[in-house]
């Protein structure tokens, strides 16, 4: 299509990509692979950051009073900034750059089989644009008055007002934090949608458009429109925050409730923009390692679709008890219970998908398949919170932080160990080393599991979020030691990072050298050469013959059908 | 690591080590001891109390909220007020904002142990003086006039200021804090809660129970706090001039307790 | 599979899940329900919604757990079926394109929307109930709960009974309620966003600045009759211990055994005899570490939490609230000394209300 349009854009500046180096990625670049690193660098940094925060509240929570190692004594206001940011970072600073940014930028060009994106300096900027956005959150940390601590959701008045939250600073640096996470996403959005759209390669049909590249496009899409009524609400917090102006002060005719609705009308597609990336993860994986053709493709994009149009118009089951008109939580609920029906069927369609397989388990097949189990609990929790009578009970308690972390973790988490360990030899050209797989698998799935279950039974005996110390609340003592569990389950799941981690090293050291295609995939990434080089397809564009999913087709003697095969 | 003496075998080198180890760990414990409070307190008020008071005690002012000095006042008024506030005995009423914001935090004193270690840290410990820095007007002469009624504030809070920490009972006196730490502003505020029944109730009215209070200093008849309550009302008899009046007599005590009006002292 | 055997046993299948699901519903229904079971732990169905509330809750998860489960079994089944079992394991294909291929995804499908309107039908019936009705009830059962950073104050009308007149009885942080009384409470904020939740109850309301909300709750336990039931419940464990101490002729534990029924028929419980509950919790209510839980600490112990359920400051985990269920004649007791010479006197100008907003017009005044 555009093929000579990307010949020409063939500039070798100053900061040209001459093939991969460590150094690249100090330095902007308008190479898609250096960006997509980048992106998935920060990402690591800054999970690391919120894994460490989760630490030393989960530490207070165990033993509440006794200093953290590494931490020291966590006041009430700690406390707050820690789950505050925590939540923030895992959400803006984890999921998105990893799941869409890094994804997106490594894997949409070389899917389709283009050279890169088609905007490529836009890229660029909008990486260093997330890059800001990170080190300002990070500084609000340190800045007198400490971080901002009303909660990822940052209700005003609390968080527009310094005398009630007590950290100036803090929270006008949050928002700005947000706001400019908000422009780097929507500069990359451009380039997702854009260049999927319009730079495909010969041959290459929509319905012939990996799942994967489909989901970061609708991600894109959705999170583009749904951010512009958050990011009026945050001008507007900054406002009241430093201009005296009164948006959300009602003394002087504001609504705090006008936040709330700007803020999950975005929040509500938000958590689709990470999960679709997540499932069009499992989605390559699952036929690859399954060795089928993925179960009802047309369907599987239709709900998609669906979901994201569904996403619109359940925003307010966030506040169903938070004054809203009581009439209006009726319509939510029922609309919510809606959305619960095309993510239901996509549920089916993968495990339809191993109907018939021959299924290898691998690291990254391992990783999809948890994915599938744990998020199914995690979205028939959702059930209970999407139905007004029992969120009466439930809401702010945590069987909501259960609920949310069982399809939150297997978003970001699970998803991303699978896009890590299946592409790992693209990207790096050697293999990680399966036993080490398996054992950072099992030694992060079995604590994850245990912490989240005794979650949701703490949930239902009444505690609720953001509190420093349960032994304060008299109905809640005796559940000390569960609490005390749970920290030692997640110090547990930490220690497993570590196997990760040194499985990375190793491997990258003195790793396997990897075939370009060791899964024996069918999709066009894994056609160029290991760790991709400038212009990705150096020996051509490919011609796409037919569909990603080709495994197994009967007659044929090879059990997989690459894309760009013509025979 | 012998210091140049020889003649140590390894066993005794040991022996010295750890003698050292001990000794700090002792010492430690042993400072603790004489201070009254250990690490653990001030990483606690570091943590909790410094957010609105400051790391100093001097205090701060975030937004609309102006947190007290707390700095320079003595450990055994300290004690009382954090007993106070954590057995609703202050901070209790309803439109004592404030005071309803102490009253929460304190509970993140879960001991008797770390109320005595925490009065201690601040009283022992935290002992800046605050910038001179006046609010709050008033007439010097007229403030001096009320402070100086002896049946009143001079009586027990001294013509120094400086207050009493020693019970005198048989002759009217009673233990009360030093004013020379203190904010205007904040004396200004606790006169009006005092006046308004905010502040002072005696033990067995609040919330209509008996306080679970077992100090013997704030169940005496001299509670303190209750007598400020009935001290208000004969130091401040008019209501139409009570307002200026509070005002006159803590520009009185703010300024001259600096040094910062030529006033003569009065003897007692 | 052939096409036509795909279908017919895609049908098949449809059918034993709707059998199978019909026979659960019917045992769970007649079996379980009627049982009152309280899935929240510990927490008693202390209102007369949380009843509703909680068989919502068991409703939902004996519905959706059927999926869940469901899905989960065939999932590892698949897993467990097609694995590979030598190198050159072929798989089959399966487009997902054809027709009798799709049903096995969309005939399950109709099962799952009939269960989600009968969940939509159910919430709206419990939210309806909760929050759109307001029993009525007498002025004097109106009280005004006011959230700041970081307190409860509780208004109550007072001797006189209506609200907001100079004998109302102001308490903070501590709730007293009549048992069986239907209860009123509007419902605002000082400051900030807080949120008046009561988990014995099951409600919870967020309190907006500006905004009066109106509520309801009618307590259905009082604390008496809890303390009556702990009480039942060591005098039984102290007879079973009795008699198994006569039965093995232990003269000691006979003695223990005495001890403890004759302390539990005066009103007090000793460790040994406590049942579950009480034993779980009585070493954080014994609070002066006798090993007896006298009058004054089992009614401490009667008492449900307040909590605040909307972050609200470096306070907010600090904001607890404890609230007591009273008999009719206890009630009068604790408001006799509240009252008079004992109560806490506010000043004129803590009465300014916020403008008045009723939940919903279609809630009858």
């Amino acid at each position: 299509m555009s093929n000579s349009a990307q010949k020409t854009d063939h500039e070798h500046s100053a900061h040209g990509y001459h093939g991969f180096s460590w150094k690249a990625l100090f330095w902007p670049s308008t190479n898609h692979f250096i960006i997509g690193l980048q992106y998935l660098f920060t990402g690591i940094f800054m999970a690391c950051v919120g894994v460490f925060m989760a630490y030393v509240f989960r530490m207070q929570l165990a033993w509440p009073g006794t200093e953290v190692p590494l931490f020291g004594f966590v006041g009430p206001g700690d406390y707050n900034t820690m789950v505050t940011i925590h939540g923030t970072i895992m959400i803006f600073w984890v999921a998105m750059p990893v799941l869409i940014a890094a994804l997106g930028n490594f894997l949409i060009p070389l899917m389709i089989g283009a050279d890169d994106m088609v905007f490529p300096r836009l890229n660029c900027l909008s990486y260093w644009v997330f890059l800001l956005s990170a080190i300002i959150l990070v500084i609000s940390l340190f800045v007198p008055g400490g971080g901002f601590g009303g909660g990822w959701t940052a209700y005003p008045p609390l968080s527009a007002d310094a005398s009630y939250s007590l950290t100036k600073w803090g929270q006008t640096l949050w928002v700005l934090a947000v706001a400019l996470e908000f422009v780097a996403f929507l500069m990359g959005g451009i380039n997702f949608v854009t260049t999927t759209m319009n730079a495909r390669t010969k041959g290459m049909k929509m319905y012939d458009i990996p799942i994967l590249v489909w989901f970061i496009v609708i991600a894109s899409i959705l999170f583009m429109i749904s951010v512009g009524p958050l990011i009026a609400g945050a001008v507007m917090l900054l406002l009241d925050q430093l201009a005296g102006t009164a948006f959300y002060n009602v003394a002087q005719g504001g609504d705090p409730l006008l936040w709330q609705h700007l803020f999950w009308f975005f929040g509500h597609p938000e958590v689709y923009v990470v999960l679709l990336p997540a499932l069009g993860v499992c989605a390559e994986i699952i036929p690859v390692f399954a060795r089928k053709k993925l179960f009802a493709y047309k369907i599987i994009l239709y709900t998609a679709f669906a979901t994201g149009i569904l996403s619109f118009v359940v925003w307010a089951h966030h506040q169903f008890i938070a004054g809203i008109d009581p009439r209006m939580a009726n319509i939510f609920t029922v609309t919510t219970l809606l959305i619960s029906i095309p993510i239901t069927e996509m549920m089916f369609v993968y495990i339809a998908t191993l109907y018939g397989g021959a299924i290898d388990f691998k690291t990254p097949m391992l990783w999809a398949l948890a994915f599938i189990a744990e998020f199914l609990l995690g979205g028939c929790t959702g059930i209970y919170l999407g139905c007004t009578g029992v969120d009466i009970f439930f809401h702010d308690t945590y069987f909501v932080v259960a609920h949310f972390h069982f399809v939150f973790v297997p978003i970001a988490v699970l998803a991303v160990y699978a896009a890590f360990t299946y592409w790992f030899p693209k990207a790096s050209g050697k293999m990680l080393c399966e036993r080490l797989g398996k054992i950072h698998f099992w030694g992060t799935i079995i604590p994850f599991t245990v912490i989240f279950l005794l979650l949701f039974m703490l949930g239902m005996a009444g505690q609720h979020r953001r509190i420093a110390d349960f032994t304060q609340f008299p109905e809640l003592v005796s559940y000390q030691s569960v609490r005390q569990i749970v920290t030692c389950c997640l110090l547990v799941m930490i220690a497993f990072q570590t196997v990760f981690i040194w499985n990375v090293i190793k491997s990258l050291l003195w790793g396997k050298k990897a075939d370009k295609n060791p899964w024996r995939a069918n999709t066009l990434e894994w056609v160029v050469p290991n760790v991709p080089p400038h212009g990705n397809f150096v020996d051509g564009y490919p011609e796409v013959y037919r569909g990603p999913y080709e495994y197994s087709v009967k007659g044929r003697e090879k059990d997989y059908w690459p894309q760009n095969e013509p025979e | 690591m012998t210091l140049g003496i020889t003649g140590f075998t390894k066993r005794s080198k040991w022996a010295l080590w750890m003698a050292v180890m001990l000794s700090v760990v002792l010492s430690r414990s042993v400072l603790a001891a004489e201070s009254g409070y250990t690490a653990r307190t001030k990483a606690m008020y570091n943590a909790v109390c410094a957010v609105c008071h400051g790391k100093d005690g001097l205090g701060m002012t975030i937004g609309n909220n102006r947190f007290p000095v707390i700095a320079g006042l003595p450990r055994w008024y300290l004690e009382n007020q954090l007993i106070l506030y954590k057995h609703d005995g202050r901070g209790a009423h309803p439109q004592d904002k404030e005071g309803l914001m102490m009253h929460a935090m304190v509970r993140t004193l879960r001991t008797d142990k770390e109320i005595r270690e925490m009065a201690a840290y601040i009283g022992n410990k935290l002992k800046e003086k605050k910038p001179y820095q006046p609010t709050v007007e008033g007439d010097i002469k007229n403030g001096k006039k009320i402070y100086e009624n002896p049946a009143t504030c001079i009586r027990c809070h001294g013509n120094d200021f400086k207050g009493k920490d020693v019970e005198v009972p048989g002759q009217g006196y009673f233990k009360a804090p030093p004013l020379t730490s203190l904010d205007d502003w904040y004396m200004l505020s606790q006169l009006k809660k005092f006046m308004e029944k905010h502040r002072g109730e005696p033990a067995q009215t609040v919330k209509g129970r008996k306080l679970k209070l077992s100090q013997q200093d704030i169940n005496s008849p001299s509670f303190g706090p209750a007598q400020m309550q009935a001290m208000t009302m004969v130091a401040f008899p008019v209501e139409a001039d009570r307002e200026q009046a509070m005002r006159d007599v803590v520009a009185y005590i703010y300024r001259t307790s600096r040094q910062k009006t030529p006033v003569d002292k009065k003897q007692p | 599979m052939s096409k036509e055997r795909s279908s017919t046993t895609s049908y098949v299948v449809f059918a034993a899940t709707v059998i199978t699901f019909i026979l659960f519903a019917l045992t769970v229904f007649s079996v379980v329900m009627p049982n009152r079971v309280t899935w929240m732990m510990d927490l008693p169905q202390a209102s007369s919604y949380a009843y509703h509330i909680d068989g919502l809750f068991g409703l939902i998860t004996y519905l959706v757990g059927f999926w869940f489960i469901l899905s989960e079994i065939v999932l590892f089944y698949f897993i467990f079926r097609y694995r590979r079992k030598t190198p050159d394991q072929k798989a089959e294909y399966v487009s997902g394109e054809e027709p009798h291929e799709k049903q096995w995804i969309s005939l399950p499908h109709i099962l799952v929307i009939v269960c989600d309107i009968v969940l939509v039908v159910a919430t709206i019936f419990v939210w309806y109930k909760v929050k759109q009705t307001l029993p009525p009830t007498k002025p004097e059962n109106v009280i005004k709960v006011i959230g700041q950073q970081w307190a409860w104050t509780f208004q109550y009308p007072g001797p006189d009974k209506v609200l907001d007149t100079d004998d109302d009885v102001y308490c903070v942080d501590e709730l007293h309620l009549k048992v069986d009384t239907v209860y009123h409470f509007k419902l605002s904020s000082k400051d900030v966003l807080h949120c008046f939740s009561i988990p014995a109850f099951r409600i919870k309301q967020d309190s907006v600045p500006g905004r009066t909300i109106t509520g309801w709750f009618e307590p259905i336990i009082s604390g008496e009759q809890q303390v009556a039931r702990w009480l039942d419940g060591a005098i039984n464990v102290a007879n079973k211990q009795l008699e198994n101490a006569g039965k093995s002729k232990n003269t000691k534990a006979e003695m223990t055994a005495k001890k403890a029924l004759q302390s539990a028929k005066d009103g007090k419980i000793r460790k040994l005899v406590a049942t579950d509950y009480v034993r779980r919790v009585f070493d954080q209510y014994d609070t002066n570490g006798d090993g007896v839980l006298d009058g004054g600490e089992l009614s401490e112990m009667s008492g449900y939490d307040i909590q605040c359920a909307e972050i609200c400051g470096i306070g907010h985990g600090l904001m607890k609230g404890r609230l007591y269920v009273h008999s009719e004649s206890e009630y009068n007791k604790w408001q006799a000394s509240v009252t008079g010479k004992n109560a806490i006197k506010v000043s004129g100008a803590g009465k300014k209300e916020a403008p008045s907003v009723s939940l919903s017009e279609s809630v009858p005044q």
